[in-house]
């Protein structure tokens, strides 16, 4: 199911889905000039991040060296002499600022994830922030956060050895998951048991021994405590000899890494949850059994393996296209970039996620994202359906989600705080007054006239292609076409329309349960 | 379409059995009633319906809650050896009984104990524990046996054998998500909410329902393709293309939202609920039964109990904010006068280990202390705790002593009122807490 699709069939509709599933959507623009494109060659430059030597750029506070090692109250000498009261005060002063620091972080990511050239790094990194899912509300220290998530971009189409090792030595998941508090003689289990049951095996394919036996190799993975990097503290490992998977020896964290990679369970596991993100769940047996030779035979790597994903015919398949349920960050991110829009500022971008189910940095849990069907309830379903309607109109609707901002403006009028507020996210605008700011902030940032220029002159059924082809690349059904067809006003073109009329027609397009799709 | 073609999901959306027929149901749908009435199919049990009928409540402690040091065995000194560090002293304990004390944190639940409102039912877990939060909870969710995996949830299973053609409403839970729990045949039986006062669609598509009645139609004749089951997690239809699905939840809103603001905004609480997402939740609850939705089962989620590390702080937070968010939840509930007709289910989906690690902290286990308070309740310890001396335990965990099914299927036989053995796939012995 895997042999690889011809060119000769290489049509729009293929096109789309390439750069849906390995990117967050294309302007009808991008999908007719990769449709007219040899898919061999577009499928390689996808990869071509691989080569890359642009440094990324990051937000201003991850340089500033006090906010790249972890906060410890009793050793720090500005803070451990201080009466109980102060010490609060300052404590929750320095929390404000890392929370302020994560919601830069989550806005410095989907800019990235709508502007880059290379979509498909960006899609891998979201796919092992949701693997390796990792909380900032239990990690407390944003700079790690960030460290892990470029560990996850630099290896993002990698070794899957390479790629587990070191997400082990990963400051974030070794705070996560409490293997950098785990000892020879009291072996934290935690970090053993999801490894194998949530990273790499799954359930079923270990024992409580094993779990017990590998938690006991991991034993001295830790973090530095005064640089927040990894450190392997010798003292603290286990050095006895340990039975994991029926083999023996005084085993680390690396061999049992090793060990797991050597079960055939291995690669079906991790190809599944792939196909899965990228095609469609519950991949047939025979498909399975592909997948998991693919990566064997490519040694485990990432890259080209997944090349042949996407240029797999089972990849085009019917049960693949457009029957997946977006996510809240690919709804987002897509639905700027087929309105050729820029993001919406980060502090509106990260509440509309946070309320839709999917927090950057803050997946519910060590399992991360359910996806799927699981993305939508009817008070999620709703949200979409509102924010879209913000996204347009600005407003009332926007302020709603600025009221953190509103108060830190209006308590913290001090220069040197972090520009929360910033238009450009990296400068510092806090000598306008609130109001100015917050009017600002609720600007709407999709705008109905990109979505129709040049096609001011269309009127009635070609709008609705026009539309359709744009936002939903789907067969509609007629009678939801006719539903879709009667919001358009009757005998005007584009052009005659009142910019409220635009709006109206263009949310009758996404306002549907086929937008949700992808 | 011919208008005259009503699917079984327009039969259900109406209603037919009565109390749903009071919902803003467009007219075109009412006019139908009467005649889908006769298309009713079998369900297993007529639905009871009515402000009368009673509510299921269940909590979910998220994360595997410590039950040792929940429900304290201040008598047994195995489990001071086991804990050197962590163990609630005796002296501590809020004592219930010569061998058993609460977390000190619950003042308000032991109040609960001591009114005869509170059952607590020791040890309780299902045969081979797993020992994973996603597969216990799983386990939980669908009441399958440990090495079997079920489709449905427990209560979706309810919902399809006693609930088809009632309103989308019959099951509310809050959150993000829907619980797995809530998993069905038939879809659309009970909806995921959050943030109530927004809770509806935008006028636009409003209007788009308002001018244009067939939408109401929803039925299978799906034309986009070949239909994909869900992926893992969550609430899941199987068999369902995503398109329809999509359009099944959004005509839930439709058909729920107005009511459920309405409710929100003219109801009051009859209690002072403490600060808290959970008191929040429950608050939100109170106010939904006061305002008689027509809900059989709600569903809150109440996280963070995955203490592997420095426990004490942590679950001193959960268990109190637990203790006087229930606590003020009964106090609402009573003054409405609804506590008789509800029943509150308090679970985790698995206890910790007796001993405790090198971090302050508690690794996974198995059975547990669960609790159900109810004006129906009979309260009281059920159960023993099973010895913890370390020759006892299964593999170093709590052996369980009530299968939690019992538990379910003496919440469905007795405040339900419906036949459990349909529902959990056999007869599971009943319990006397009810």
């Amino acid at each position: 199911m895997l042999e690889p699709i011809s060119k000769t069939e290489w049509d729009e509709r293929k096109a789309s889905h390439l750069l849906d599933r390995t990117g967050f959507g294309a302007t009808p623009k991008d999908i007719r000039t990769s449709a007219q494109a040899d898919p061999f060659q577009l499928v390689d430059e996808l990869f071509s991040f691989q080569a890359s030597k642009i440094p990324p750029l990051v937000p201003a506070w991850v340089n500033d060296p006090k906010n790249t090692v972890p906060i410890r109250p009793k050793k720090d000498p500005k803070l451990q002499n201080l009466p109980p009261e102060e010490l609060k005060k300052a404590l929750q002063a320095k929390r404000r600022e890392e929370m302020i620091q994560i919601a830069q972080l989550r806005g410095w990511w989907i800019e990235r994830m709508l502007t880059t050239p290379w979509p498909l790094q960006e899609k891998l990194t979201l796919f092992w922030h949701g693997h390796f899912a990792t909380s900032v509300e239990k990690v407390k220290f944003p700079y790690a956060m960030y460290v892990q998530n470029q560990t996850f971009r630099r290896h993002a189409a990698g070794n899957w050895e390479e790629i587990l090792l070191a997400v082990s030595k990963d400051p974030a998941m070794l705070l996560y998951l409490d293997n950098a508090k785990s000892f020879s003689g009291a072996p934290n289990e935690n970090y053993a048991r999801e490894l194998m049951e949530l990273f790499t095996l799954g359930e079923g394919h270990y024992t409580e021994t094993d779990i017990q036996q590998s938690a006991r190799a991991f034993t001295g993975w830790s973090i530095d405590p005064e640089e927040g990097t990894f450190l392997d503290r010798a003292f603290r490992h286990d050095r006895g000899m340990k039975t994991f998977m029926g083999e023996t020896g005084n085993f680390d964290g690396s061999d049992i890494i090793r060990i797991i990679l050597k079960q055939p369970q291995a690669a079906r596991f991790i190809m599944k949850k792939l196909w899965t993100y990228f095609a469609y769940g519950n991949p047939e047996p025979e498909l399975m059994d592909e997948l998991a030779q693919t990566l064997t035979k490519n040694s485990m790597d990432f890259g080209p393996t997944l090349r042949t994903v996407f240029l797999s015919k089972a990849f085009y398949s019917d049960k693949a296209i457009r029957q997946q349920i977006k996510s809240p960050v690919q709804w987002l991110v897509g639905l700027s970039k087929m309105c050729d829009s820029p993001a919406p500022h980060f502090v509106i971008a990260n509440q509309m996620l946070s309320q839709l189910g999917q927090s950057l940095f803050q997946p519910p849990n060590v399992k991360g994202w359910d996806g799927g069907l699981a993305w939508i309830t009817e008070a999620s379903l709703v949200d979409r359906y509102r924010f879209s309607d913000a996204l347009f109109h600005g407003g009332n609707e926007l302020k709603g989600f600025l009221g953190q901002v509103r108060k830190i403006l209006q308590e913290n009028q001090t220069p040197q705080s972090p520009a929360m507020t910033s238009p450009t996210m990296m400068g510092a605008d806090m000598q306008m007054s609130p109001e100015v700011v917050i009017n600002h902030l609720s600007q709407p940032t999709l705008d109905p006239d990109k979505v129709f220029a040049g096609m001011e002159s269309l009127a009635g059924e070609a709008i609705f292609d026009d539309l359709s082809s744009r936002f939903l690349q789907n067969h509609i059904r007629p009678q939801d076409k006719a539903r879709m067809l009667s919001e358009i006003p009757a005998g005007k073109t584009v052009a005659q329309m009142s910019h409220e009329e635009r709006i109206h027609v263009i949310l009758s397009v996404v306002n549907t349960p086929y937008f949700q799709l992808t | 379409m011919n208008p005259n073609v009503y699917t079984r999901r327009d039969f259900i959306r109406t209603g037919m059995l009565g109390a749903a027929l009071t919902w803003s149901i467009p007219a075109f749908l009412l006019k139908t009633a009467d005649s889908l009435h006769a298309a009713s199919d079998g369900a297993l049990t007529q639905q009871p319906t009515g402000k009368d009928s009673s509510i299921l409540v269940i909590l979910q402690l998220s994360g595997g809650n410590d039950g040792l040091n929940t429900v304290i065995p201040i008598g047994d000194d195995d489990y001071y050896k086991a804990r050197p560090k962590i163990a609630i002293p005796a002296a501590s304990a809020l004592k219930i009984s010569d061998t058993v004390g609460l977390h000190p944190a619950m003042t308000d639940l032991q109040t609960l104990y001591d009114l005869g409102n509170l059952a607590i039912l020791q040890a309780t877990g299902y045969p081979n524990p797993n020992r994973s939060h996603f597969r216990s909870m799983e386990i939980w969710h669908t009441a399958s046996d440990s090495d079997r995996t079920e489709a449905y949830g427990w209560l979706g299973r309810y919902f399809d054998n006693a609930c088809v053609g009632c309103d989308p409403t019959v099951g509310v839970a809050l959150g993000h998500q829907a619980p797995e729990a809530f998993s069905s045949h038939h879809p659309a039986q009970g909806i995921t909410i959050e943030n109530i006062a927004q809770y509806r669609l935008p006028k636009d598509v409003e209007a788009l329902y308002a001018d244009h009645p067939e939408m109401m139609d929803s039925s299978d004749d799906s034309s986009s393709g070949s239909s994909i089951q869900s992926l893992s997690g969550g609430a899941s239809h199987v068999g369902i293309s995503p398109l329809d699905f999509l359009e099944r939840v959004e005509l839930d809103v439709e058909v729920s939202s107005k009511k459920i603001r309405d409710i929100n905004a003219t109801t009051k609480n009859q209690a002072t609920y403490p600060a808290g997402k959970l008191a929040q939740d429950l608050s939100l609850v109170g106010r939904l039964i006061a305002g008689r939705l027509p809900t059989r089962v709600f569903y809150v989620s109440f996280g963070g109990f995955d203490t592997h590390a420095n426990q004490a702080p942590t679950q001193n937070r959960l268990l109190g904010e637990l203790s006087s968010a229930l606590r003020a939840f009964v106090t609402d509930l009573q003054k409405q006068g609804n506590f008789n007709r509800t029943t509150i289910l308090a679970f985790s989906e698995f206890g910790r280990r007796v001993k405790e690690n090198g971090s302050g902290g508690t690794d996974h286990g198995s059975g547990a202390p669960l609790f159900v308070c109810g004006g129906g309740v009979k309260g009281g310890i059920y159960g023993a705790l099973p010895s913890l001396e370390a020759k006892n335990l299964l593999n170093g965990d709590v052996r369980f002593s009530t299968d939690f099914r019992s538990v379910y299927a003496t919440l469905l036989e007795k405040s339900l009122r419906v036949p459990s053995a349909p529902i959990l796939g056999r007869n599971f012995p009943l319990l006397s807490f009810t």
